[in-house]
């Protein structure tokens, strides 16, 4: 039996971590797709309809508070589970709590830390 | 007609007596001149605060007052020429340095009054030949403003400190997140290049990659340092003081210095005394003071024995960690706490805030550290924590 590859979705305006990130999470046994801003990334999520998102909190436009936002409100996309990324430190758990993402992820972080992390989440979604 | 006119003078006895009460009680210089600027009546607030009497100011014309002192440009513009134009001015501020009071800042409110050629007469004492049927005076009430001046000046440069120290804080975090992006794809694509995802690695390869690692590391504590010390220095710090155990808090600290020591030869000793009470102190905070400690002495033993010590005194328990490194000069004993120090030829290695958050944590605490130091033989960090 070949069980079916999981599907991330990253949203981040910045092309090289972006870039960087695909090639982890493709290398890591995911079908990992990117988008470099929030409408881009919405437009994403709901043509892929992936397991998971990672979310990152700035971007200009529609940032990654917005985009959780729409998320949770919305039929289809409101089960996906969201890991908010940032640059900023202040807080970040709580912002995350706020905006309705499942997990929060501190740039720069370790590669072990974002595929613990991941591999949490789709677990729990198994259950 | 003859029996009127002393009804008439003790009437206007009666109002000018009125006036002059009213003077009397401000508390602010109250002066009226004539058209001249001659003085014709001063209340004693203004011979308080101008220190001058009573008989050198009535009569003569305010410029000549103190020997000149009163000749002020600004106040004459305003008498002479604002004054006639507008009747009334109000708010008009003046600064003068006086001989005996020194520098006043004064707040002045003047008005043109126009009184009965008679009735001038009596209150100026004097005859005038003029044709006119009335006679111009001048009203001019003097606040002295100097002191609610310079705290408003100090008010003032309080708020811009205060601006200034939001705007800094508010640059570091700016800075900070923008120097934190590009690290994050920097640490990841350095990754996958050494775990060989994008090709074979060879060992000379992977070298260089491993310092590279180590570096972005190195720049990811530096960022965090740069925000934990600048947020400690604005006082944003918050401390949670509970009952701990030092020991096992010394232990873990211990366990994290040898992860950091990694392939470093580091020989850490611990002789913790077992008659420790518990203390009140921030357990995440007090850790970090000895994991700074700890991994400059492992930087500087190059395999040397590193003893770290804890001994009950007094006033508190007093923590010790000893090196067998290099040691440092005595003219560095205070400056390696200071943030950056090794660009005062203090050299310490690290990220170069580790001892300056170490100072602030230790302080916050109530209390002290120091560095105790032998040239070629080590050094030996000491704090102390208040029972």
């Amino acid at each position: 039996m070949i069980l079916k590859k999981k599907i991330l979705v990253v949203i981040d305006d910045e092309t090289s971590l972006l870039k960087v990130l695909l090639i982890r999470l493709n290398h890591s046994g995911y079908d990992a797709f990117g988008a470099v801003g929030g409408q881009e990334g919405l437009d994403l999520a709901r043509q892929k309809m992936p397991d998971l998102i990672l979310l990152d909190k700035v971007m200009p436009k529609m940032n990654g508070y917005e985009v959780a936002g729409i998320m949770k409100k919305d039929e289809k996309l409101k089960s996906i589970s969201i890991i908010l990324m940032s640059a900023e430190v202040e807080n970040l758990e709580e912002r995350a709590r706020e905006c309705g993402a499942d997990g929060y992820l501190s740039k720069p972080f370790e590669t072990e830390a974002l595929l613990t992390m991941i591999k949490k989440h789709l677990a729990t979604q198994a259950k | 007609m003859k029996d009127k006119k002393p009804k008439d003078e003790s009437k206007i006895e009666k109002a000018l007596e009125y006036g002059d009460r009213i003077i009397a009680t401000l508390r602010e210089s109250f002066l009226v001149l004539d058209k001249n600027l001659r003085v014709i009546s001063a209340n004693s607030a203004f011979y308080n605060t101008f220190k001058v009497t009573q008989k050198d100011t009535l009569g003569r014309s305010l410029p000549d007052l103190g020997d000149g002192q009163w000749n002020i440009p600004k106040l004459l513009v305003l008498l002479k020429e604002i004054l006639p134009e507008k009747g009334i001015v109000e708010n008009y501020e003046i600064e003068h340095e006086f001989e005996q009071i020194g520098l006043r800042c004064m707040n002045l409110n003047a008005s043109q009054l126009r009184v009965p050629k008679e009735i001038a007469a009596i209150i100026a004492a004097t005859a005038k030949e003029e044709e006119e049927e009335e006679e111009e005076l001048i009203l001019l009430a003097i606040e002295d403003i100097t002191e609610r001046k310079s705290v408003e000046t100090e008010k003032n440069r309080l708020r811009v400190l205060a601006s200034t120290a939001e705007a800094k804080s508010k640059f570091i975090s700016m800075v900070s997140h923008e120097l934190r992006s590009p690290l994050a794809a920097i640490k990841e694509g350095t990754n996958l290049v050494l775990e060989g995802v994008m090709g074979p690695v060879n060992d000379g390869q992977k070298d260089i990659l491993n310092t590279a690692k180590e570096n972005i590391a190195r720049l990811g504590r530096l960022i965090n340092n740069v925000l934990v010390y600048q947020k400690m220095e604005a006082g944003k710090t918050c401390y949670d003081l509970k009952e701990n155990d030092l020991s096992v808090v010394i232990r873990e600290a211990h366990k994290s210095a040898m992860l950091f020591a990694g392939n470093r030869k580091a020989d850490l000793v611990m002789e913790l005394g077992n008659d420790l009470p518990k203390l009140q102190f921030d357990r995440d905070k007090i850790f970090q003071v000895l994991t700074n400690l700890m991994a400059n002495a492992i930087n500087y033993s190059e395999g040397g024995t590193i003893v770290i010590q804890t001994r009950l005194e007094n006033s508190g328990v007093h923590i010790s960690v000893r090196d067998s490194g290099s040691g440092i000069k005595a003219d560095c004993y205070e400056k390696i706490f200071e943030p950056f120090s090794q660009l005062e030829n203090c050299k310490m290695g690290g990220t170069g805030l580790g001892l300056a958050i170490s100072k602030e944590i230790v302080l916050a605490h109530h209390g002290k550290i120091w560095v105790e130091s032998e040239i070629g033989k080590g050094s030996t960090f000491h704090f102390t924590l208040p029972l």
